[in-house]
């Protein structure tokens, strides 16, 4: 028996994945760059049918995905935080363009850091998520980066 | 003569224990053995399979084994038969990503979804797709369903919508009972909160063997908090908030009147295309004692009025303005959005998440 149906697919890796309600899951790591510059990631891992937004969102739409770092001596950033293309669409409801996100993607920062000895930066992402039928409302969750 | 009687005996109670332990195999232990048929020449040399160890939503275990001339099998038990996602490496040019996604972005090329229930045989074509033989009951059950998606998709004339999986995840049920293919696919439709009225004729239709399996059992608490939304016996929690205007609004000043107690946000695209549906039903039944209020989730208060004002919403909003900390979300228990609750005019629920054609099913039988 062939099967060409892609919503069923969709459907079996919805229950493939966790049962709980978190369609969302972070994970970061830590990438030297050169004796004084790191790269952090944030990558986000996203349940089948779940839309996470861009950091930059046209006004009127949903809620953009945003991070920020808590300051310390140790370090600096380094530009913006950077995301990945993404998928972009017209979406019919906001009558606007809508760039989100699917599966997985990853946020990088680079940082300056003025110290050679190992410590931690803390950071937050805030960040919404929805489905064909509904959205998880705004919420935020604690990132830790490793500098070693 | 004792001897005998003895050796009987014997022979009785060794008859018992194999028919406790055949039958004890048959509760906690399925066999299976799938054996693969791969093109040659096309470089594939690693079949990987992952499928769930359990019930209780842990980690997936991932099996790799080699593809020699051809063919690959896999041998194992299970504590009951599940689905199973197998994915064909080409470990010289592809990643298993790849070799899936490469010239298919339905992902199904070189992949085969099957259930672990017996012996399999899976036989993949020359355009990665794969067909199946063999299996036990949960796999025949597992085919049906194929056959059946597949069918409604070559039917409807439009993309297939969740309501369609919804219905026929309900007559594949009523149909296969006692199969844990039922029960994975009630999953899809119980994730993020159940439908009473969806998830109840379902639940009904199992086996008893199914009623008690550890999934089930894992849902059966919020089938029964589904069940009292429904049941006219929950009290609306009170709560007071503030309109646009600043005047603070309390639930309880509408008693004596039907209120669809509706949460959305601006930002919510799912909730703003669900808005015309909520206007037709209060076009239609606010002269039948029916009002709405509206909470908002949001925090930002020009965009919640600016989303008022889009999709011409007559009737009374309220917000805290805490975003997703909003207490009368909290207070209900409020998750994803949209979500609404009808209160009656004694004050207790008498239904949850109305959408689409339930709202309009459900007015009709209680204002009509």
């Amino acid at each position: 028996m062939k099967t060409k149906l892609c919503m069923l697919l969709l459907f079996v890796t919805a229950f493939v994945q966790a049962q709980i309600f978190e369609p969302v899951t972070w994970e970061t790591a830590v990438k030297k760059i050169s004796d004084t510059e790191y790269e952090l990631s944030a990558t986000a891992k996203i349940e089948s049918g779940w839309h996470l937004y861009s950091q930059s969102v046209p006004e009127g739409g949903p809620v953009a995905t945003s991070f920020s770092f808590e300051g310390n001596s140790n370090y600096l950033k380094k530009g913006n935080t950077t995301e990945e293309a993404g998928h972009t669409i017209n979406d019919p409801i906001f009558e606007m363009k809508i760039k989100y996100f699917a599966d997985k993607t990853t946020f990088k920062q680079r940082v300056k850091i003025r110290n050679t000895d190992a410590f931690q930066i803390k950071g937050t992402v805030t960040f919404m998520v929805c489905d064909d039928s509904r959205c998880l409302p705004p919420s935020s969750v604690d990132l830790v980066f490793n500098i070693n | 003569m004792k001897l005998i009687i003895m050796r009987n005996y014997f022979l009785v109670l060794i008859l018992l224990c194999a028919l406790v332990s055949c039958k004890q195999k048959a509760e906690n232990k399925w066999d299976y053995t799938i054996s693969g048929v791969v093109p040659i020449g096309k470089g594939f040399d690693k079949a990987v399979m992952s499928y769930p160890l359990d019930d209780k939503g842990g980690p997936y275990a991932a099996d790799t084994t080699a593809i020699v001339d051809g063919t690959f099998k896999f041998e194992g038990n299970i504590g009951r038969p599940q689905l199973a996602e197998l994915n064909l490496i080409n470990a010289t040019i592809n990643t298993q990503e790849d070799a899936s996604m490469e010239a298919d972005d339905m992902g199904l090329k070189n992949v085969a979804l099957f259930y672990l229930d017996g012996n399999i045989t899976i036989t993949f074509d020359d355009e990665g797709m794969a067909s199946y033989d063999g299996g036990g009951d949960e796999q025949s059950a597992w085919l049906q369903w194929q056959e059946m998606s597949e069918k409604m998709n070559e039917s409807l004339n439009r993309p297939i919508s969740l309501e369609d999986i919804q219905a026929l995840v309900g007559k594949f049920v009523e149909k296969n009972p006692d199969r844990y293919v039922s029960v994975d696919l009630m999953d899809l439709v119980t994730q993020g909160g159940i439908q009473y009225n969806l998830v109840q004729p379902m639940y009904n239709a199992l086996s008893k063997r199914m009623r008690n399996s550890p999934k089930v059992i894992a849902w059966k608490p919020a089938l029964d908090k589904a069940k009292k939304y429904e049941s006219g016996e929950m009290e609306a929690p009170n709560f007071k908030m503030n309109d646009p205007e600043g005047n603070l609004v309390s639930l309880e000043s509408y008693r004596g009147k039907y209120v669809l107690l509706d949460f959305w946000a601006s930002w919510c695209a799912p909730c703003r295309a669900e808005n015309p549906n909520v206007l037709a039903a209060y076009e239609k039944y606010k002269d039948a004692n029916l009002t709405i209020l509206a909470v908002s989730i949001d925090s930002d208060k020009d965009a919640w009025l600016k989303a008022v004002k889009e999709d011409n919403l007559p009737w009374k909003h309220v917000s805290d303005l805490k975003g997703s900390a909003n207490e009368a979300a909290k207070a209900y228990g409020v998750g994803a959005i949209p979500d609404n609750f009808l209160i009656n005019p004694e004050g207790k629920i008498v239904a949850r998440g109305l959408r689409g054609q339930l709202l309009h099913d459900k007015l009709e039988e209680l204002l009509k």
